[in-house]
């Protein structure tokens, strides 16, 4: 694979910590919880992009991020070595895995080494992340206005969340039931069933018309 | 360099004990608006630049940094939060001027405790033996009158196992960019100088003294010369900045 141009690297590890640091800007609860394992480093390699993220939790609840590409450096080697918790996948595993609600690792194709007890409560942070999305708005367009939107968010988000819900619920149903598109299980179960009974009759007739063959043969002899 | 007393200052050949004074003459005028015109002059990406050499150093808290040509700060105010009150950093620069705006400008950020400000020739580290884990010069060395002698320096005050870190001006990789790159530094840098510090001269300066700088490959065998154990070195924006990181044994 081509080596990324480190400007590049660069430019993505600013956005990417800016990002972090001003979501945890409005999130000072977050915040305390991240100073609590502080000093820590995470490094996370991206197998299929050949490319190393690397997280240092700060002590005054910060985050600094460094990209890098893999043994093109072996001090970067050392460093990660020493990271407190190393994790290696491909870039859909990350996703996959951040969009799952499993806490768990296991069978998600991610190899984790180190301090267990940095990544579970860096995942509980994650999962608990209640950002304040009402201050910035103020600070952007004035007090009301700012609250005002808010609250319009607020109810799209939760309008949001309860109709992915319900079209959880109802579209198996309305895929198996009414448009018939999907079998169901049970149907499913007696299709193959089915066809395990077929195999198993045509191995007997196979196993008969072998054996006429063979009567026919010797006979002829 | 060419006759055993002479040395190149841009374009121009000049004796030997001349080129310092040339040099801090160039630095004397730009100093005050040295920030502004490298971002004009970079579009803001000799930050990025500069954030991969941090990210490179590996510096961790605690540790000695020594930061030579760092004339504005930029590099020592990362070091700086970086290696806390346990650790230190030093800005070293020969030009007083930089080294005023530099020590003025993080003192204004609150930026001390840990920080230190020396008036240093890169030839004459004016330090102890095994001195500092991490050295940078960015910017700086294409500056100095006698390369092998700085790089020899840095050697000597590094502790065993410590980085040195170049960010220069380097050959572009790819003939068309080159040819891009010759355009705008040759036609638009002085141009800009020009406007935003009225002076011209200092920037062609620095178009012509990139020039002279020993390219990638070169600047490497001078390091592996300088004692270092090994070399290395990434080409950032397709070559026109390389960073050569060097590691004493």
């Amino acid at each position: 694979m081509m080596s990324i141009d480190p400007t590049l690297l660069s430019a993505l590890a600013i956005v990417v910590e800016r990002s972090m640091n001003t979501a945890l800007k409005y999130d000072p609860a977050s915040r305390s919880k991240l100073q609590a394992i502080a000093p820590s480093t995470i490094a996370i390699d991206i197998s299929d992009l050949r490319c190393q993220l690397v997280l240092r939790l700060q002590n005054n609840g910060n985050i600094s991020v460094a990209l890098y590409q893999p043994s093109i450096d072996s001090q970067v080697d050392v460093a990660l070595s020493q990271a407190d918790v190393a994790l290696s996948g491909a870039l859909t595993d990350f996703i996959s895995q951040m969009l799952s609600s499993h806490q768990s690792l296991a069978h998600a194709g991610i190899s984790v080494s180190g301090k267990v007890q940095v990544l579970s409560a860096l995942k509980d942070v994650i999962a608990q992340l209640d950002i304040d999305w009402e201050e910035p708005l103020v600070e952007s367009f004035g007090i009301v206005p700012g609250h005002a939107l808010a609250q319009m968010l607020r109810a799209t988000s939760v309008w949001g969340k309860s109709q992915s819900q319900q079209i959880s619920q109802w579209l198996p149903e309305t895929l198996q039931e009414e448009l018939r598109l999907v079998p169901s299980a049970i149907e499913l179960e007696h299709f193959s069933r089915g066809i395990d009974t077929l195999r198993a009759a045509t191995q007997r007739i196979e196993a008969r018309t072998q054996r006429l063959k063979n009567t026919l043969l010797s006979s002829r002899d | 360099m060419t006759d055993d007393n002479t040395t190149h200052f841009g374009y121009e050949q000049v004796k030997k004990e001349e080129k310092a004074e040339r040099v801090a003459g160039v630095f004397h005028s730009v100093a005050a608006k040295y920030d502004l015109m490298n971002d004009l002059m970079s579009g803001g990406v000799h930050r990025l630049w500069k954030r991969f050499t941090i990210d490179l150093s590996a510096v961790r808290a605690g540790q000695c940094v020594l930061d030579i040509a760092g004339g504005t700060g930029d590099l020592a105010a990362k070091f700086s939060k970086i290696v806390g009150p346990e650790g230190r950093v030093v800005l070293a620069d020969i030009n007083a001027s930089m080294l005023n705006v530099g020590r003025d400008k993080l003192t204004d950020k609150g930026i001390l405790g840990n920080i230190y400000y020396t008036q240093a020739d890169a030839q004459y580290l004016p330090f102890p033996d095994n001195t500092f884990d991490c050295i940078t010069i960015a910017f700086g060395l294409r500056n100095v009158t006698d390369k092998d002698l700085a790089l020899q320096s840095m050697h000597r005050v590094l502790k065993p196992g410590g980085r040195l870190l170049i960010l220069e001006f380097a050959k572009p990789s790819n003939p068309l960019l080159e040819k891009a790159y010759d355009a705008y530094s040759f036609s638009l840098l002085p141009l800009m100088g020009k406007l935003v510090t009225n002076d011209a001269k200092s920037y062609r300066y620095l178009a012509e003294s990139i020039r002279m700088h020993p390219d990638q490959n070169t600047l490497k065998a001078m390091v592996l010369e300088a004692g270092f154990a090994s070399c290395d070195y990434y080409n950032m924006t397709g070559g026109v900045v390389a960073l050569h990181k060097g590691i004493k044994a």
